[in-house]
């Protein structure tokens, strides 16, 4: 019973990892580059829900959804940070020294965060979405309504990024960059357009599930760091570039620490993940489940 | 970045030939023993002359510290071409060890110190054999990796002292560590500089430039990469043995400060990663910056920061060292019209 | 890993300006040491330089009857909010001082006070240079503590290795205060006893709880918070049946409330900060975890802390050390209501215990300049350790060890009037709603 609760805890918040992850996956795959800025991404949707919220409220509550509503808008204004990042800053970077890259997106990071601080200070906040009862209960396993909704919510973003890379004329162009931007290139495919594309898009998923973080946990300006760590675990667990893979990654990495958590301590969760993750790159570098991840 | 330096570099190109800049690459190449000996002399003399301890001792000190971990990145980082983001784990488990063994055993300092070095070398040889088998993006999660799960690990043991870490308040005066660090400093630049002259130094920028063919030539490169993997280790984990006295007490979050670990990159990278002087004069340089900024613009500075970091990054690559060297060859480049090595009579050469 | 992202690294990222400008070295570059020397003159040149410009202050009493002190806050990084409470407060008290004609100190002259607040950025490693910077470069005598015990511990070696007094009211880990540093004065209880009236309240009921569930992040002072929490239940028929650490950067506690639902934990401690505070009020309504009481130990009584709540933070219980309706007399503000009022009037909120212990710590400093014969580092010292006095704070008086000698008082959120103290009785504005209703029952 008691590994069961811990599993359906870790499912349910390994979904929002995931989500999370796949966007950081593709950027690493498609433009090559480890987005240190990430978790960023998932802290200013949550504050675009928020906000957008408590201007048609007065104040951050609502029925679930009013709730959902405001998801597209935090998906659009994050589609819009992403796009504009690539094309502005980090398109004058790809192709250069690793360092280089890192440094970039660490310097786009931290410009985020502080600006974040100075606008909205550090306060954590949340979302109240209200239900009449909050939780169910199955077989005597405790399921959070609004947890389920996050969970549903994260897996249906990371399916139609899926179906979006899979049946789009955009996702193909995507697919092909990723695999060869000088070919890519000599077909007529816009790869600087397209690199930018994939930063929103990916940027565009982070955003939409920072929402649902703002209702399930809160969201403050430096919390973007955990995400990007994750992000990496996850990344690692399923392979670069590999949507499926990352999406079994979050959920297996949120498993994981719900069952250090339960049977071990919870003081050791991120312990037990980063070891995981040397572990794994070493033994196993393709990830678990990709045949994407070369060097 | 050159297209930047072409379009703005007329003024200075008036003011300082190429020329003049190569003609003092190679007065330094000719001349490096006897320039570093030097500068440990003037580097010895300000406590000689007066300078008290206090304020300027430490923040002359900290440069001294932050130049050796960011020379011993760039052991790894620059001249072999791993990037490492786990080398602040050698200086945490140094600064532990001296912590650990002064305030629980009564070790003396400077014993604790050495063993501090040697521990973290230890350390090294066991990760290294693991992470050293990974290149790119992929070495640099794993090191990372290495990072935080050291600090987690630290976080949850009894005898780090927890999330509290260890508190030693009673520590050597600020002249002992501004002369220990400005030691480790000049033997640290010392053997960076004799070992990249010799088949050692050679190997590892191979390694760097091309792992396969360095392999296909027969060497053991795994051998190298270990060893320049324990030489950064060793001088990491000797300064970070000293700096938990320094700093007067240890955490998790101090001594493995991944922020830290970032800034070495960035001081490497800005002064010129590959060289022996860049890395230093990126620290110095970057730690000055600091201390002015930090009084400077309260609340704002690391908006300010975040985005000078971006400039910086994209408009001078090559670090400072790197973007003079490429100005030097610029006339030769014109005088010879073709792919003119930077012959400044010097190996350790930047980054191409 | 949150405060990795401290403030220094971007500083010495920034720095690349700096080596562009220190191109002449670069000459040297690839070839040994020549780097070193003259970056080793710059850095103690440029020292120099900075020390003539920083000493235009000139330092401190005498001539230009100004006291100057100095200090490091939190106004950027993790606890920015927090330090903003502290740098109003030390501002607002500074300025009615000085208006009402300065401080008539025990030598015969009237001072003005002056203040120097530098921004440590959260970062427990940044804090020492800065108070050495003070010490050195501002020739502060007198010195204000930081905030958050992490940036305290290392700043309070300063002072004591300068022989120049701190007054802090913003570091509550016991650690600060076991070292036998004879130059640190704290006005917060400390992190051991922030529980102690909470269980004892719990205890005082009429359905007396028999366990209690801990659940500590991992830091310094929740982690002292919890092991005196653990040392007051020993003495106590309680049964712990839950105590659980969590890293600080987990943002899901649903596992570890699953373990107190499942032990049927009566009372939930949580040794925490706001973020893990929102966290629990949430999830122990979508988790259904019902105690009879839950208490987190900081960040528990913020207005911003129930306004992201609502409803789910109703019953939570929280440590103050200071209560906002109390009425101490207070020499600068006349009392503890004039106080609260001039905080609201000029910067729009209603200040909180760190506001009033930023008060007492500009008055600790105050009080002893007006007592001494002789200022200077010492004499003050040895006054502030005889403080004995009545600030907004309320009283003023340091046990050996340099803390406040005072216990927490326990607030309450209640549905109807709001905020109530709850505990002790003699100072209770209500009776605790104890035990708390069911979530379903709500």
């Amino acid at each position: 019973m008691a590994f069961t609760q811990f599993v359906v805890n870790g499912l349910l918040i390994g979904a929002l990892f995931a989500a999370v992850a796949v966007g950081f996956a593709l950027i690493w795959g498609v433009v090559d580059i480890i987005n240190l800025a990430h978790g960023e991404m998932v802290m200013l949707g949550g504050y675009t829900s928020y906000w957008v919220l408590t201007l048609v409220t007065g104040n951050a509550e609502g029925s679930p959804l009013l709730f959902l509503v405001t998801i597209p808008v935090a998906i659009l204004v994050l589609f819009g940070v992403g796009y504009a990042l690539q094309r502005t800053l980090v398109s004058r970077v790809i192709g250069t020294d690793i360092f280089l890259t890192l440094l970039v997106t660490f310097g786009i990071s931290i410009a985020i965060q502080q600006l974040a601080l100075q606008a909205w200070s550090a306060n954590p906040r949340s979302i109240q979405v209200s239900f009449a009862d909050p939780s169910f209960t199955v077989a005597g396993l405790v399921v959070p309504k609004m947890k389920l909704v996050a969970f549903v919510g994260a897996i249906v973003l990371t399916a139609a990024l899926y179906l979006f890379l899979q049946k789009t004329r955009t996702g193909r162009a995507i697919r092909a960059v990723s695999q060869n931007p000088e070919a890519a290139a000599l077909v007529g495919i816009d790869v600087e357009h397209t690199r930018a594309v994939t930063f929103g898009v990916s940027s565009a998923i982070a955003g939409g599930v920072g929402a649902f973080i703002a209702t399930i946990l809160n969201i403050q300006p430096q919390m973007g760091l955990i995400y990007t760590l994750k992000s990496f675990v996850i990344v690692v667990f399923g392979g670069v570039g590999s949507i499926p893979g990352a999406l079994v990654g979050g959920l297996l990495l949120g498993s994981v620490e719900e069952l250090t958590a339960g049977f071990i301590s919870s003081r050791w969760t991120l312990a037990v993940s980063f070891t995981l993750l040397i572990v794994l790159l070493v033994v196993k570098p393709q990830g678990l489940f990709g045949e994407g991840a070369e060097q | 970045m050159s297209a930047e330096s072409e379009s703005n570099s007329g003024l200075l190109r008036s003011l300082v030939p190429p020329d003049q800049v190569d003609r003092l690459f190679g007065v330094c190449g000719a001349h490096g023993w006897k320039l570093l000996a030097a500068s440990a002399v003037v580097g010895a003399l300000p406590p000689l002359l007066g300078l008290q301890q206090g304020y300027y001792m430490t923040v002359i000190s900290e440069m001294f510290l932050f130049a050796i971990l960011a020379l011993s990145w760039d052991i790894v980082g620059g001249q072999t071409g791993y990037p490492s983001f786990g080398n602040m784990a050698f200086f945490g488990i140094g600064a532990y060890t001296t912590a650990i063994l002064i305030k629980d055993f009564a070790i003396s300092f400077p014993v604790a110190m050495v063993v501090a070095g040697l521990v973290a070398v230890a350390f090294a040889a066991v990760i290294g054999a693991v992470v050293l088998r990974l290149r790119g993006h992929y070495f640099a999660i794993a090191t990372l990796g290495v990072l935080l799960a050291a600090q987690q690990i630290s976080r949850n043991l009894d005898i780090t002292g927890g999330a509290s870490g260890k508190i030693l308040l009673e520590v050597p005066s600020g002249t002992v560590f501004y002369y220990l660090f400005l030691g480790v400093l000049v033997v640290e630049m010392g053997v960076v500089y004799y070992l990249s002259n010799t088949r050692f130094g050679f190997i590892l920028n191979a390694i760097r430039d091309d792992e396969e063919k360095a392999t296909a030539m027969g060497f053991n490169t795994t051998y190298y990469k270990t060893a320049a993997w324990m030489l950064a280790s060793l001088f990491t984990g000797v300064a970070g043995g000293a700096y938990s006295l320094f700093n007067t007490f240890i955490d998790p979050q101090t001594a493995y400060n991944g922020a830290w670990n970032v800034e070495l990159i960035a001081m490497a990278l800005l002064g010129g990663s590959g060289t022996v002087a860049g890395p230093v004069i990126g620290a110095f340089g970057l730690h000055t910056v600091i201390e002015v900024v930090e009084t400077a613009f309260v609340g704002w500075q690391l908006v300010l920061l975040g985005i000078v970091v971006i400039v910086t990054v994209i408009g001078f690559p090559e670090g400072a060292v790197g973007t003079l060297r490429e100005y030097a060859s610029e006339m030769e480049y014109y005088k010879r019209g073709g792919m003119a090595a930077t012959d400044s009579g010097e190996e350790v050469s930047a980054d191409e | 890993m949150t405060r990795e992202h401290d403030r220094r690294q971007f500083i010495k990222v920034a720095g690349s300006a700096g080596v562009l400008g220190l191109t002449g070295l670069a000459g040297c570059s690839g070839d040994g040491g020549d780097g070193g020397s003259d970056g080793g003159d710059g850095g103690s040149d440029g020292g120099s330089d900075g020390s003539d410009g920083g000493s235009t202050g000139d330092g401190g009493s005498g001539e230009s009857n100004v006291l100057r002190l100095g200090g490091s806050m939190s106004l950027s990084g993790d606890n920015a909010d927090l330090g903003q409470l502290y740098k109003d407060a030390y501002e607002l008290t500074i300025q009615r001082i000085n208006e009402s004609g300065g401080v008539e100190a025990g030598d015969g002259n009237t001072y003005e006070l002056e203040m120097v607040l530098r921004d440590d950025g959260t970062d427990a490693s940044a804090s020492k240079s800065i108070y050495q910077e003070l010490i050195d470069r501002e020739n502060i005598d007198y010195l204000l503590g930081p905030y958050s015990s992490t940036v305290t511990l290392p700043a309070s070696a300063v002072a004591a290795q300068n022989g120049k007094p701190m007054v802090e009211g913003g570091g509550a880990s016991p650690e600060i205060f076991s070292q036998g540093n004879e130059w640190i004065f704290g006005l917060l209880p400390t992190a051991n006893k922030y529980a102690k009236s909470y269980i004892d309240m719990c205890l005082a009921q009429d359905s007396a709880p028999e366990s209690i569930a801990i659940l500590a992040e991992d830091g310094t002072f929740s982690q002292s918070t919890a092991e005196g929490a653990r040392n007051k239940i020993s003495n106590t028929d309680l049964e712990l049946v839950v105590d659980e650490t969590f890293p600080s950067d987990t943002s899901d506690l649903s596992t570890n409330l699953g373990k107190v639902r499942e032990q049927g934990a009566d009372i939930l401690l949580l040794c925490a900060h706001q973020k893990h505070n929102i966290i629990l009020a949430n999830q122990m309504e979508s988790q259904n975890v019902n105690v009879d009481a839950a208490m987190g130990t900081v960040g528990s009584l913020n207005e911003s802390f129930k306004n992201e709540v609502g409803p789910n933070g109703d019953y939570m219980y929280g440590p103050s050390s200071w209560a906002v309706n109390a009425n101490f007399d207070d020499p600068v503000f006349g009392n503890t209501q004039n106080f609260v009022s001039a905080i609201e009037e000029n910067y729009d909120y209603t200040p909180d215990y760190h506001s009033a212990a930023a008060e007492g710590v500009i008055l600790t400093f105050m009080n002893a300049f007006q007592q001494v014969d002789e200022l200077g580092p010492t004499p003050v010292r040895n006054q502030i350790r005889n403080s004995d006095f009545s600030s907004v704070y309320g009283n003023v008086a340091f046990d050996d060890s340099g803390v406040i000698d005072k216990n927490m008082l326990v607030y309450q959120w209640q549905p109807d009037p709001g905020l109530q103290i709850t505990y002790p009785e003699n100072v209770a504005q209500s009776d605790p709603l104890y035990p708390m209703p069911d979530w379903s029952e709500r």
